[in-house]
């Protein structure tokens, strides 16, 4: 057992060393820590409150008004405190999504891959119908029957997340429940949950936590895309994507209205898919995982 | 192999089945239906003359038998949206833009996306190859409508070199109301995260192949340099790409419902997307018939690829998981 | 042995990188004379490869630097034009290597693979190039070889593809083949099946060949001349029977005390050769076998010269002939 810990812990030790020496994973890391930083002080740092209108202030420009330096939106909210809380939205459902997506896709995964049977048979059917057409549309087909708004977009997302990480999950228990130690424990007489729980995820967390952190990403982009065609969160809540698609009548002129938002979008994404593709290569330097 | 294929459509038209049951189900699960919520209060016996008109006065069960032995006839029916015509019309008007969209994406995705790859393999390190690998990083994460919109805001508003939106009504075509002015756009912004993935693709297994110990038995023979290249590295280097082609696909379809909203282009995606906000069943119905069987039957041409391209591969021998 | 057909003079390869310059090859000599079979025997990272790949020239020139000549037909092939390199390569000079499974290429069918060299350089029709194929898959051994033309390599044996690609060397009728330890990969049987082939058609055809093994038990019956090479050197160059009656390197002997032997029954344990090879980055400016050597003297901090046991057997040792 301290055995099994030590190498534990230099594996630890030797991937902290491999992110720290990836730059763009340094990048990521200190993109996504300045994103949560706003999203969860946004009340603190943004100067007006997201829903605030002044009907005498509408689509100013930045730098036009000294309260606003980066102008006011449509309606005459303050652009900058709208983005602010855009973060928020944004953390807000793409974490909460993939920790669903976690709780669920995690022991349902490994329950189908250790004990098989008539459940891995029914769970692989899900997954298999659930793969026959792209998840985005069936976040938009349950949106559709759900109403748009943050909880639904939680909801749907989640529905359609946690089908990856069951798929890796039961990849990974698949394999490892076959190796030496299992064996070994079983010999020794630990029962089948303690081996499940006490060897088997333990050993199979690294892909799965490469696939929540690139999961994290997909989900910005889906809360994005949704609110950006009308599908996602209402008014007056703050979303980047909704800010995108609101402003293409005015991007003529107010540009800023279109640039901001997107130039948010694109950071925080590419911040989380440089953190995740850090932790693939710090985790599993065989590249052994594609997700 | 022919068995194989039979097999394959048998178990597309399952999955068909099985998706058809599941969105009925799940669109007439909740209460209330597409007159219910937008339009206001309509008196009680004008309301239960359009359920009657639309058979929403049924058991669900029911509706979804007369919906399918309908739909088997490719009729699907009437969409809430526009009564005076049907989903099957409607579709196959917006279909034919949305597969113009597609196909130019394609193959410019294709098209730009191999020259770039092989270039970067043939010129590995130079500016070309540290290019083709940052624009792909960028191409790989950035959404096409983030895309869309910088382009917009570049060559539209900013330089006013190209329309903002549209398609094939600028009125500069090349032939007819083809290769217009305003699909230049669209199909830039659409293709470049499947053209980056290419790119990476065809450079990373070029690369492969170059190094393979074949190449060296076909240059031992004293073959061209072309002739290398040609006849046994990208014969071989296909492999992976059929693989990002098939990985393209979902990407490709649902890219379409954000290129057709940005540029406002009346396509498929945008019908889709004004049916989710409608609720219009028939329309969402048919649409994800639609999409499922398409999908199926691209991975299904994706497979048969393979083994066009590398005998090794034996369908039904032992099926991708 | 009075006409070469082939001659290497002084054959240098290096290969610059990040960590040093690698001297894989360091000044290599030899000729191969007309229907001659020479061996080139040492261990793995002598050399040996590098040495051939570079006579054709198989090495991208942006990883290596190569000096010295190579004497073929009249011309120093390190200094023919790309296109007359190409010219040589598969018509006048072919090579069979190492892995039968790797060095066919999987999707393509074995008839096109053998064909293709006779298309290219001789510039005939498919159609005779195929019968030209079908005849060159019988000849080594490929029983239905007109049903075998249309398959592909996975569709055979690791032996059978070895047979495939000796008779893809051969389908121009080279005067060379160069054959890189094509039988490590091999069973032994198939391995003697194969170097009986290859001795045959080397008479039948009047080729001379270059074999290049790691393993001296197999030279013994094969070759007519042997040269052992050491971390990028000869260092002994004799006709296969005086090599192995009177070696006269302490490397050779070490080679030959490492095989079994059945003809003398020698009591004698048998042992391998301790140690390791020198780094080629930092090569030694002593004898290169110094380390691993029980003979060596003060002497051997310089690296020896030539000695000339006889008019056809050199040694490159400080103490040749007095071992
Ligand atoms: N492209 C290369 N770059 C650097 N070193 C190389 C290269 N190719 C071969 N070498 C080195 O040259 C030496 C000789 O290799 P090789 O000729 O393959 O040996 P062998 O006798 O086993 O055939 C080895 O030490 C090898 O590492
Ligand atoms: S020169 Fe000296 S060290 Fe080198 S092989 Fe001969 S005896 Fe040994
Ligand atoms: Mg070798």
């Amino acid at each position: 057992m301290s055995n099994s810990t030590t190498t534990r812990r230099s594996f630890l030790k030797d991937a902290i060393r491999r992110f720290s020496q990836n730059r763009l994973a340094l990048i990521g890391l200190f993109l996504v820590g300045f994103i949560l930083f706003l999203a969860l002080f946004a009340d603190l740092l943004s100067p007006f409150a997201y829903d605030r209108v002044y009907f005498d202030r509408v689509l100013l420009m930045p730098f036009d008004h000294p309260e606003h330096p980066l102008g006011t939106d449509e309606v005459g909210r303050d652009y900058l405190s709208r983005l602010i809380y855009g973060a928020r939205t944004s953390m807000l459902v793409s974490l909460s999504v993939q920790m669903i997506a976690l709780l669920i896709g995690l022991p349902i995964g490994a329950l189908a891959g250790y004990f098989g049977g008539a459940l891995d048979f029914v769970i692989s059917r899900i997954i298999d119908i659930m793969t026959a057409f792209p998840a985005l549309l069936f976040t938009i087909l349950i949106i559709s029957v759900l109403g748009g708004g943050m909880l639904t977009i939680i909801v749907a997302l989640s529905i359609s997340s946690w089908i990856v990480i069951a798929r890796i999950t039961r990849a990974q228990v698949l394999t490892l429940r076959e190796q030496e130690y299992c064996t070994a424990a079983r010999g020794i007489g630990a029962s089948e949950w303690r081996i499940l729980f006490r060897h088997l995820i333990p050993n199979a967390m690294s892909p799965i936590l490469i696939a929540v952190s690139l999961g994290i990403p997909t989900a910005i982009f889906a809360e994005a895309g949704l609110s950006f065609l009308g599908l996602g969160v209402n008014d007056p809540i703050a979303s980047w994507g909704k800010m995108v698609g609101a402003s293409n009548a005015y991007v003529q002129v107010y540009w800023h209205l279109a640039l901001l938002p997107t130039l948010a979008i694109a950071l925080t994404m590419l911040g989380f898919s440089f953190l995740g593709d850090g932790l693939r290569d710090a985790l599993d330097p065989k590249q052994k995982i594609r997700v | 192999m022919l068995g194989y294929i039979c097999g394959r459509i048998l178990a597309l038209m399952m999955i068909l089945l099985a998706v058809s049951v599941i969105v009925f189900s799940l669109m007439h699960s909740v209460p209330g239906g597409p007159f219910d919520e937008r339009k206001g209060r309509l008196p009680p016996a004008a309301k239960a003359n359009i359920l009657k008109k639309y058979g929403l006065d049924q058991p669900v069960w029911k509706q979804y038998i007369n919906y399918m032995s309908h739909a088997v006839r490719f009729d699907f029916g009437i969409p809430y949206q526009r009564p005076h015509t049907t989903v099957a019309k409607l579709i196959s008007k917006s279909w034919a833009i949305t597969v113009q969209v597609g196909l130019t994406t394609i193959v410019v995705a294709f098209g730009f996306g191999i020259l770039a790859g092989v270039y970067a393999a043939y010129h590995q390190n130079s500016w070309i190859d540290t290019l083709v690998t940052f624009v792909s990083s960028l191409g790989v994460t950035v959404p096409n409508f983030v895309v869309a919109m910088w382009l917009i805001l570049v060559f539209a508003v900013s330089l006013d070199w190209l329309p903002m939106g549209g398609w094939g009504s600028s009125g500069q075509c090349l032939i007819d109301k083809y290769f217009c002015t305003d699909w230049i756009l669209p199909v830039v912004a659409y293709a470049i995260a499947p053209m980056a993935i290419v790119a990476r693709y065809t450079r990373a297994s070029i690369v492969e192949v170059m190094g393979e110990d074949y190449v060296r038995t076909a240059r031992a023979k004293g073959l061209s340099e072309v002739k290398v290249m040609r006849k046994h590295v990208f014969r071989n280097a296909q492999i992976p790409m059929v693989t990002a082609l098939g990985t393209e696909i979902p990407n490709l379809i649902t890219g379409s419902i954000f290129i057709e909203s940005t540029f406002r282009i009346n396509g498929l995606g945008k019908y889709f997307v004004t049916s989710t906000l409608n609720r219009d069943y028939p329309m969402i119905m048919a649409t994800f018939l639609l999409v499922a069987f398409l999908w199926g039957i691209l991975y299904l041409l994706t497979d048969i690829a393979y083994t066009m391209i590398d005998p090794r591969v034996r369908l039904g021998a032992k099926s991708l998981s | 042995m009075d006409e070469a057909l082939l001659e290497v003079e002084d054959l240098h390869v290096h290969f610059p990188t990040p960590d040093g310059v690698v001297q894989a090859v360091n000044g290599i000599s030899y000729s191969l004379g007309k229907q001659e079979i020479l061996a080139i025997v040492g261990e793995s990272g002598s050399g040996k490869s590098v040495g051939v790949l570079s006579l054709l020239r198989l090495i991208p020139t942006r990883d290596c630097e190569v000096q010295g000549s190579v004497h073929f037909e009249g011309r120093d092939l390190l200094q023919l034009s790309d296109a007359e390199m190409r010219e040589m390569r598969g018509n006048r000079i072919a090579m069979v290597f190492q892995d039968p499974m790797t060095s066919l290429n999987p999707v393509l069918r074995i008839g096109d693979q053998i064909q293709e060299s006779i298309i290219e350089h001789q510039g005939i029709s498919e159609k005779v190039a195929k019968g030209r194929a079908i005849e060159l898959l019988a000849l080594v051994g490929i029983p239905e070889a007109e049903k075998r033309y249309r398959h592909y390599p996975h569709q055979f044996s690791g032996g059978m593809r070895q047979r495939i690609m000796i008779a893809a060397g051969l389908a121009c009728e080279p005067s060379v083949l160069i054959a890189d330890e094509p039988t490590t990969a091999l069973d032994v049987t198939i391995q003697a099946q194969i170097i009986d082939l290859v001795k045959r058609l080397c008479r039948e055809i009047g080729m001379s060949v270059i074999w290049i093994t790691h393993d001296l038990g197999i030279v013994a019956g094969l070759a007519d001349r042997v040269a052992v090479m050491y971390a990028g050197k000869i260092v002994e160059f004799a006709p296969v029977d005086q090599l192995f009656k009177t070696p006269q390197h302490p490397y050779s002997k070490g080679l030959l005390n490492s095989l079994p032997r059945l003809d003398t029954r020698s009591e004698k344990p048998l042992e391998a050769i301790e140690g390791l090879p020198p780094n080629l980055i930092h090569y030694p400016t002593s004898c290169p076998f110094l380390e691993r050597c029980s003979y060596k003297t003060e002497q051997c901090q310089t690296p020896p010269e030539k000695q000339s046991i006889s008019t056809t057997h050199e040694v490159w040792c400080h103490h040749a002939g007095k071992l």
